[in-house]
């Protein structure tokens, strides 16, 4: 029994590990911590797997853990100072249908992103991924109204950040 | 055109592959050593309760050695023992229900603030034992002024000397200084559970909650 539901979750998690990636990539400013994050919020999804009773969908339930861990429960070390943008291209998997220029702006975005605090951090990520100030709200555990006067000025500091 | 409605439309599109953990990895992980600060609070809380525990029974010796010869001080003694190990009890009942709610399922606020709740039941703890200290010591102090044979001896010398006034003053200074050393002892641990280990998660709970109260 217990081997089906660590199967089960394996397979989820495995299947949308692009969204915590995202996450890890926007808390932490190199490899070695990214992997860090991301093995803590396997464990704290792991945990909580067992009560998920698939009321949203696992990429939605994964990331709102994701944050929780990024932002609360994640020990992080000394915080590398925005280095070698190029440090990062260890995550990329070059193909032949790679998009270089796509990937160059988002790595200036990512390294923008990664100079807010972490609760900017988080409403920007909930922005590119597109959710509703509802669900936003939710999330954080603020009114809506204070998630859309938090989300505008986390913008207007990003739009600063990148020169917009 | 907003140059981050285009980033965002980037995000969205971004179709190039990335490095991703296999499944075998995934596996593994999973059992790892989770560093997340609420397995450090546990420990340190659960260091501090049995440390503070042990400082209370070890003032404790002190009195009733004192005060084994006066039966008003014994029954003092004995209620405040009582009242002790009903406060730890509470105390620990108290955390472990705090701790039992934290969550990662819930939101980042409401998480943040039952973290907060259970470190505040060790820190209500701590106050405690200092308010006890204080108590424990300034009866082990005025016990010590009134009857304790060396101190009394003193006292009289210098009383004879004409220099009794100086016995009080050096007395109560000493007393001082070392409620002073307590407090200073208390503050240092307070700062370890806050200060260390809580700093950053205060500091994120301040700015998520910056409107709403």
């Amino acid at each position: 029994m217990a081997e089906n539901l660590e199967r089960a979750f394996v397979k989820e998690l495995d299947d949308n590990q692009k969204i915590v990636h995202k996450i890890c990539r926007l808390y932490t400013w190199d490899k070695p911590s990214h992997d860090d994050l991301f093995q803590e919020i396997a464990i704290q999804l792991w945990r909580a797997y067992p009560k998920f009773r698939g009321e949203s969908k696992f990429s939605t339930w994964a990331y709102r853990i994701g944050l929780n861990t990024a932002i609360t429960l994640y020990r992080k070390s000394a915080r590398k100072i925005s280095g070698d943008v190029r440090d990062w291209e260890r995550h990329l998997v070059i193909s032949n249908d790679y998009d270089f220029e796509i990937e160059e702006r988002l790595e200036k975005l990512y390294d923008a992103v990664r100079q807010l605090n972490d609760i900017d951090k988080a409403l920007v990520f909930m922005y590119l991924e597109n959710k509703a100030y509802v669900e936003i709200a939710e999330t954080l555990g603020i009114s809506e109204v204070n998630a859309r006067v938090k989300m505008k000025r986390a913008k207007d500091k990003l739009r600063k950040i990148l020169k917009l | 055109m907003d140059g981050l409605e285009d980033l965002k439309r980037d995000w969205q599109q971004n179709k190039n592959a990335e490095v991703e953990f296999s499944t075998d990895s995934i596996e593994t992980m999973i059992y790892g050593k989770s560093s997340s600060i609420v397995k450090i609070l546990l420990m340190v809380s659960l260091l501090e309760f049995c440390f503070w525990m042990a400082v209370t029974f070890l003032l404790n010796d002190d009195s009733i050695n004192t005060a084994e010869n006066y039966e008003t001080f014994d029954a003092i003694i004995n209620l405040l023992n009582t009242v002790n190990y009903i406060v730890l009890i509470v105390f620990i009942v108290l955390f472990f229900l705090n701790y039992r709610n934290i969550n990662s399922t819930d939101s980042v606020r409401g998480m943040m603030q039952t973290i907060i709740r259970t470190s505040k039941t060790v820190h209500l703890y701590i106050l405690y034992n200092l308010g006890y200290a204080i108590v424990n010591i300034g009866l082990a102090i005025y016990m010590l002024y009134n009857f304790d044979a060396n101190v009394q001896a003193t006292r009289f010398a210098m009383q004879n000397d004409g220099r009794e006034n100086l016995f009080i003053v050096g007395f109560s200074g000493l007393s001082a200084v070392f409620l002073l050393v307590i407090v200073v002892i208390f503050w240092l641990f307070y700062k370890l559970l806050y200060g260390l280990m809580l700093n950053r998660l205060m500091a994120n709970y301040r700015e998520l909650s910056g409107n709403d109260h």
